[in-house]
């Protein structure tokens, strides 16, 4: 288990290079200069190119590559070039919530979306069935920024529920956190919610077809147990499987929701950099992210050997 | 028994008004405000940006500062002098004021940080270009003497939008053409910049500085005393202009710096909230011509475009039916002392037929013509798309391109000739708050050197620039005619259009009161319930 663990964890280096090169070259060759957004429109060519030497825009793209690539080697994430803070620290301030929001969403989304899925198999075809369905076909197709507008609306500012923006850390209070993460964790996992219901239903609808399943009610074996010892257990990997997929529409999808709910989260922190061309803060977002992913991947993997003892690796 | 149910009686009385009173001393007011913009840069010199200058107004403190009637008033300054001639200035400032960090303020920081921030400033530039010496005389008195003649010195020491911040000498030595990166932000305003809490892009905040001097009067406009009546002042970035106004009505932000015009339809009625235009002028939008390549080399074609354009349908598109419109043909800015007609006359009203003669004369043969305008700021998407109609509809053959504003301020700085494949331009957008453009010293947009060196866009009239910067020269009696020969060129020659003026009110809590009168939002004087 130990040399599976490190040798996944060896293979994510290939990965992150990769991905770092891509970035690199893709945010290189976009259009829009930082030193000209730094400089403002007032700025003379003169005052443009001197901000471009002293951050070294104007090297040639494998020097400014390699020299990026050395200093993550040493573990130095780079500065950003408007604000002078180092990436570290930016990201360090703004984790924190989007790791809370990225949380609180996955936890009510598995407590809501699994046991919906499980109910909508087991009724297959029924009223209820139908509805699991309907609220899924909803989920995915109601954009969230809208959901997150109307959650905004009826229960923040008509009911005055819950605040309209903001961030409390847990420091503050477990209500305070709740109440700034209800509404957004709702907008950002309604999508989600409806995958994982939908996957629920159809892999436990299938396992529920399978012979073996006829068999364990004939010998007499009660429901319960049945569907919860036996079908849920032999369709679990596809729902992991879709669980840790769907980590990648977590991440996605908190751009949105903290850009409506006023989170200062990672989400914010990367589109403000990449409208401002800030590329060290690019560089090093986009690559937490990626270690991230494959960190989340190397988790569902385990969780395969748990739920399925016919894995192994 | 009974005394012992009084002695804890006793003993947790005492420790709930031992609590009460921990509790108001720890309980500060905080007055948060949505900022019209992220804080980015902290260096005041080294960045136009508005935001960075309302920070330098939070953190730093003014030789000179504009009244609510644009009135230059002494701010750091306790007394001033002039020779005989004019041409020698004497100030002294008021003692005891300190830094943030306890120390004084001394003749040596004003005059150090005077010459950083002129060397980077259009009107400073010209100030220094005529002085011979800026120098301390002791501890607290500088004098700055001239060898030829500068007219607005007062003016220029207050300017409003890149106002003359006085740091520490040993922060105002670096070089104004790189961006500083202080350990600290130290200046002796009224209040403390606190770097630890700073999260770019999420959280500004400042702390009243306690051992501040102000004046001892009422604050008006950026002048005057500053008394604070708040402890901490937050600074809230917002990006969904939605979710900011549905915050303020909440309750949970107190002020809206730079809400979007054309959502305050939405707070109208509000009982929580109301809507308070400060500042009379507003912004101006510009058109603003490429004059290095064909058609806009020929100012006939620039002049086509000033009368295709509706300033009333421009501004609509901005502020729609709200009363915030202003159109305008002072080129200097409605509203301003050097506000004027003079010079206007044919122009201020669409006149299609004869935009379309102008462009014929300049032989305009109908090659495409790229008007650049960002996607990502409201005002400027509305006058992009709206002069890019008006310009069709005379004869132009539009290539409207809509970029971020990251790609615009790349290409803006291009000189290269447009057409397929290239980053070249013919025209873009942009704004301009009137307390910028109403002074011809500070209004970049004016100048016209033929040097290759002025705004982009690049417009060449030796003629406009001397008239514009004999504005140093002239007298307050000789201003109106100086005013009045600068605008009278500027029709001739069209260095840019201006689409007329729109009023930019801000949202403010009710809770909030006092609120002194000037241009900007000030935080000082203002009290919250």
């Amino acid at each position: 288990m130990t040399s599976f663990i490190i040798g996944r964890l060896m293979s994510a280096v290939p990965v992150l290079l990769v991905v770092s090169l891509v970035v690199f070259g893709l945010i290189h060759v976009s259009p829009g200069d930082p030193a000209a957004i730094i400089a403002g429109d007032l700025a003379t060519p003169e005052e443009v190119r001197r901000i471009r030497e002293k951050l070294g825009l104007d090297e040639p793209f494998l020097v400014q590559y390699t020299r990026w690539l050395g200093r993550i080697a040493a573990g130095d994430l780079g500065t950003s070039i408007f604000s002078n803070l180092k990436v570290a620290t930016l990201i360090g301030q703004r984790v924190g919530p989007t790791m809370a929001l990225a949380g609180t969403t996955l936890a009510w989304v598995l407590i809501f979306s699994v046991p919906l899925g499980i109910l909508a198999a087991v009724r297959a075809r029924s009223w209820v069935d139908r509805s699991v369905m309907a609220l899924s076909v909803f989920g995915f197709s109601v954009p969230s920024f809208v959901v997150g507008y109307l959650l905004m609306y009826g229960l923040a500012v008509k009911l005055a529920w819950f605040p309209v923006q903001g961030y409390e850390p847990l420091s503050a209070g477990i209500g305070p956190f709740l109440m700034h993460l209800a509404l957004p964790s709702v907008t950002l996992g309604l999508v989600y919610t409806a995958l994982i219901a939908r996957m629920t239903r159809s892999s436990l609808l299938d396992v529920l077809a399978k012979d073996y399943m006829r068999t364990a009610t004939a010998k007499g074996i009660a429901p319960r147990r049945v569907l919860f010892v036996h079908a849920l257990k032999n369709a679990a990997v596809p729902i992991v499987t879709t669980i840790g997929m769907g980590v990648a529409l977590l991440i996605g999808g908190v751009v949105i929701t903290e850009t409506v709910f006023g989170i200062p989260g990672l989400g914010r922190l990367t589109v403000d950099a990449i409208l401002r061309r800030d590329y060290p803060v690019i560089q090093g977002v986009l690559l937490f992210f990626s270690f991230s992913y494959v960190a989340v991947n190397l988790l569902v993997d385990l969780i395969y050997l748990a739920v399925d003892p016919r894995i192994r690796y | 028994m009974k005394l012992r149910l009084g002695a804890w009686a006793r003993g947790a009385a005492l420790a709930a008004a031992m609590a009460a009173l921990a509790g108001a001393s720890e309980a500060q007011t905080v007055l948060r405000l949505v900022p019209h913009a992220d804080l980015k840069i902290l260096d005041t010199t080294w960045t136009n940006a508005l935001i960075t200058r309302n920070h330098g107004l939070m953190v730093y403190d003014t030789l000179f500062a504009l009244d609510s009637k644009m009135q230059p008033k002494p701010q750091m300054v306790e007394s001033f002098s002039t020779s005989a001639d004019g041409m020698t200035w004497t100030f002294r400032l008021r003692a005891g004021q300190k830094f943030h960090d306890g120390s004084p303020v001394t003749a040596a920081d004003a005059v150090q940080s005077l010459r950083r921030w002129a060397a980077r400033r259009v009107d400073g530039t010209a100030m220094m270009a005529a002085a011979k010496s800026l120098e301390a005389k002791d501890e607290l008195t500088f004098e700055l003497a001239f060898k030829d003649r500068f007219v607005p010195v007062l003016e220029t020491l207050a300017n409003p939008v890149l106002p003359t911040f006085v740091l520490r000498a040993k922060d105002a030595m670096g070089d104004p053409f790189q961006q500083q990166n202080w350990d600290e932000v130290v200046g002796s305003g009224p209040f403390t910049f606190d770097k630890k809490e700073w999260q770019p892009g999420a959280k500004v905040v400042y702390r009243k500085f306690r051992d501040y001097r102000g004046r001892d009067e009422a604050p008006d406009g950026f002048a005057g005393g500053k008394p604070v009546h708040v402890d901490v002042v937050e600074w809230r970035i917002l990006p969904d202009q939605a979710t900011a106004l549905q915050a303020i009505q909440r309750g949970e932000v107190d002020i809206l710096d730079g809400p979007q015009v054309d959502l305050l339809p939405l707070v109208a009625g509000s009982r929580t909230v109301r809507v308070v235009t400060l500042d009379p002028m507003g912004w101006q939008g510009l058109v603003r011509p490429n004059a290095l390549h064909p058609p806009f080399d020929n100012p006939k074609a620039r002049q086509a475009i000033a009368l295709s354009i509706d300033q009333n349908a421009t501004l609509a598109a901005i502020v729609g039916d709200q009363p915030l419109k202003k159109t305008c043909v002072a080129i200097l800015v409605c509203g301003s002392p050097n506000e004027t007609t003079v010079g206007a006359e044919g122009f201020g009203k669409p006149d299609p037929a004869r935009a379309r003669a102008l462009l014929a004369e300049a032989g305009y043969k109908g090659e495409p013509v790229v008007v650049m305008a960002p996607t990502d700021i409201p005002m400027l998407n509305a006058i992009g798309q709206v002069a890019a109609q008006s310009m069709r509809e005379v004869g132009f053959n539009v290539d409207l391109q809509l970029i971020d504003w990251g790609t615009l301020s790349t290409r803006q700085q291009r000189k290269d000739k447009p057409g397929a494949g290239s980053p070249g331009w013919n025209v873009y957008v942009t704004a301009a708050p009137g307390l910028l453009f109403f002074n011809p010293l500070t209004n970049f947009a004016m100048a016209t050197p033929c040097d290759g060196k002025n705004w982009n866009g690049w417009t060449c009239d030796e003629e406009l620039e001397r008239r514009r910067v004999a504005f140093a020269t002239a007298s307050a009696g000789e201003r109106k005619v100086a005013v009045e020969a600068i605008q009278r060129r500027y029709y001739e020659v069209m260095p840019f259009i201006s689409t007329g003026q729109h009023l930019a009110p801000k949202v403010i809590s009710n809770a909030i009161t006092d609120v002194p009168p000037g241009f900007e939002l000030s935080v000082w004087g203002l009290k919250k319930k």
